[in-house]
């Protein structure tokens, strides 16, 4: 509700131009941050707390398995969705609770790129509409300007000029994704949130997909929030890395760092459970085993919410809730009590080994 | 060397569909003996489950299906629907990739497990029952004796995935066929049920047929690896072989394209370009010819032999 001063009385033009002065005076603001973000259904704590920010130009995967809550943040990020509490900021600027008209003018500089590409284009527009519409919708270009930026944006995701006048069913899985990122970057987003692109395609396709968006982010220089459970997809792409279980961040860290020395005994437990492509090499692993279920979001364990699943957990574990504390070096964060003081991590695979 | 329980030979399936007919699966053989691990890899539309869908005799009936199945020497290509009826489930069994649609949502998990056993072995309500709970057991579900009463949408996927193939091995079937196990759940589930599934193997001797387009679950657990493009095999072997020197060029580019959690730094992926052919032909050439980084005037005129590889142009051994 930080939006009171503006009022509710402000027409849409005047707005607009309020929206895009402040958000002129804010260029060296995240283009990204959520501040202690919850998003409760009813009783269901889908998102309980998590606090996470999207540098300008930079890449943040997030991570988790079903159920850790990463898309409602993902949702959130781009007001698909409102927060229970916590603020959401896009380039400096409050979204938090904005009406839908005043929200509208500001959609411009945000974008959401969906996993299936065939539920979210429409199967009745051709290639070029879609592409166009959010053009037309934001007022940026119309004839013959529209048309030009169509045929710039579908060269610069890797497709034909001719395949414009097509209909999605007529494209692959992998050339629908590419329209959909076409469509994301019309009108020249700040960030950009990606939920699974990837996880639907091929793997062929998937790494031409991936270095298309490498390329793209590298020249355009758009933050985004990459939501996904692929470990080996958000290690190519992403600059940091923030894991979720439960609704919870349980580790945050630039990316070499988080695979070269993973803190928390959940992150540990998942990279050691995605199996690597090379049979010698997955079949001598050392894989961490995790007991039991995913809790209830509707009761989730006291505590640490990973006590119940840790290999390695003690009775304080049960008790006191972890704070997501910074650790030495000032770049990685973890919550887990135990981590040491100076960082050192637990080796939650010397607690169950099974290869 | 024993004997194989399941051998495909020269399968293929077409559908009509109007004028067109398209060419699913073109000419393919292969083998499975007791207690192996077979994986059919591929991208979508590759043909891998239509081979196995043929097999239990679940196409719809636009399908032509030629060649042959068999099973334990019994023919299951052109078997009546009633012969099949007693086949499957029974020595043949499949798991799917989404559990939740193929449970019943109104019964519960013990009557579905045990709706098996009365049909193919005739036991009775409550010796389903008791057999229930010891399936459920043997493949980790914690509490059985309280899962039976429970229904579907109780348990989590990984738990349904579990029941499925509760269901699947009730009747203690030769062949195992599983289509994508576990591609719809989390990493760590994914673990549990892959341990499961070689726990099969090595207790009941299981065959298992599992198709999948994810190379490193086929690293897991496959013996043998069979890589299928366009509806044809391109390659086959074992698969450390297989994975330490890939011979057909799709093989080796699939390999280079995927990704190595934990490996992965900046650096740019490998694409295949170009796109899967149209199913409609079955040209006597090479169908992975058109993106090929190999391929010369030969690929496009006459279709090659699969010996290991069904290539012109092989990556030699010491490739990659």
């Amino acid at each position: 509700m930080s939006d009171k001063a503006t009022g509710n009385a402000v027409v849409p033009a005047q707005a607009r131009r309020a929206e895009h002065e402040r958000a002129r005076g804010a260029e060296h603001e995240p283009a990204l941050e959520l501040r202690d973000l919850t998003r409760h259904f009813g009783p269901v704590r889908a998102v309980d707390g998590v606090t996470l920010s999207v540098g300008r130009g930079e890449v943040v995967g997030l991570v988790g398995e079903s159920g850790s809550g990463k898309s409602t943040v993902g949702r959130i990020a781009v007001r698909l969705d409102e927060p229970t509490s916590g603020s959401v900021h896009i380039a400096g600027t409050d979204v938090t609770s904005l009406s839908r008209r005043r929200l509208r003018p500001l959609r411009r500089k945000f974008h959401l790129v969906f996993q299936d590409p065939s539920s979210s284009l429409d199967p009745r527009m051709t290639i070029a509409e879609i592409i166009a519409e959010p053009l037309k919708l934001h007022r940026i270009a119309k004839g013959d300007e529209a048309r030009r930026r169509v045929e710039k944006l579908l060269r610069q995701v890797g497709l034909r000029p001719e395949q414009a006048d097509r209909h999605p069913h007529q494209l692959s899985g992998g050339q629908r994704q590419r329209v959909s990122i076409a469509r994301a970057l019309s009108c020249e987003p700040d960030l950009v949130v990606a939920d699974e692109p990837t996880s639907a395609l091929d793997v062929s396709v998937q790494a031409s997909v991936l270095n298309l968006m490498a390329d793209l982010q590298r020249d355009r220089g758009f933050g985004c929030l990459f939501i996904t459970h692929d470990l080996a997809a958000v290690e190519f792409l992403a600059d940091r890395i923030a894991v979720m279980y439960l609704g919870q961040i349980v580790e945050q860290a630039p990316t070499a760092g988080l695979f070269a020395d993973p803190k928390h005994p959940y992150t540990q437990a998942l990279l050691s459970a995605a199996p690597v492509p090379d049979p010698a090499a997955q079949r001598t692993r050392e894989r961490i085993v995790l007991s039991g279920e995913l809790p209830s979001p509707l009761h989730p364990p006291s505590g640490c919410r990973f006590h119940t699943r840790c290999p390695l957990a003690v009775d304080r574990c049960g008790t006191e809730i972890p704070a997501l504390r910074i650790l030495p070096d000032g770049q990685r964060q973890a919550a887990c009590h135990l981590v040491a003081e100076d960082g050192t991590a637990p080796d939650a695979s010397a607690a169950t080994v099974q290869n | 060397m024993t004997e194989s329980v399941l051998k495909v030979t020269d399968l293929s399936v077409s559908f009509r569909s109007g004028e067109r007919t398209v060419h699913a699966v073109d000419g393919i053989s292969y083998e499975v003996r007791p207690g192996e691990v077979l994986a059919v890899v591929g991208e979508s539309g590759c043909g891998k489950s239509v081979t196995s869908m043929a097999a239990m005799g679940l196409l719809p009936p636009t399908a032509t299906v030629t060649g042959s199945v068999q099973l334990g020497g019994r023919e299951l290509v052109g078997a009546s629907e009633k012969e099949l009826a007693r086949v499957r489930g029974k020595d043949l069994a499949m798991i799917f990739q989404e559990p939740m649609t193929s449970l019943n949502p109104v019964l519960t998990v013990g009557r579905q497990v045990g709706e098996v056993l009365r049909r193919h072995q005739g036991l009775s309500r409550r010796q389903a029952t008791e057999r229930a709970v010891e399936l459920l057991d043997l493949v980790g579900i914690p509490a059985p004796r309280r899962r039976v009463g429970e229904y579907p949408h109780q348990l989590s996927g990984g738990m349904r995935q579990r029941v499925m193939i509760a269901i699947a091995v009730a009747c203690d079937p030769s062949v195992l066929i599983a289509d994508e196990p576990t591609t719809a759940l989390d990493v760590t589930v994914q673990a549990g049920i892959l341990d499961v599934l070689r726990s099969l193997r090595e207790r009941l001797g299981t065959a298992i047929v599992l198709i999948t387009h994810d190379l490193g679950v086929v690293a897991d657990i496959a013996d043998r690896v069979m890589v299928m493009y366009a509806g044809r095999v391109v390659e086959h072997g074992e698969v450390h072989e297989l994975y330490a020197k890939p011979r057909h060029p799709y093989t080796n580019g699939l390999l280079g394209a995927v990704l190595k959690p934990g490996a992965e730094g900046k650096r740019r992926l490998p694409e295949i370009p170009g796109l899967v052919p149209s199913l409609e032909a079955q040209p006597d050439a090479c169908t992975f010819a058109p993106r090929c980084p190999r391929a010369t005037e030969k690929c496009g005129t006459a279709r090659p032999r699969l010996d290991r590889a069904a290539c012109w142009h092989p990556h030699e051994v010491e490739a990659r």
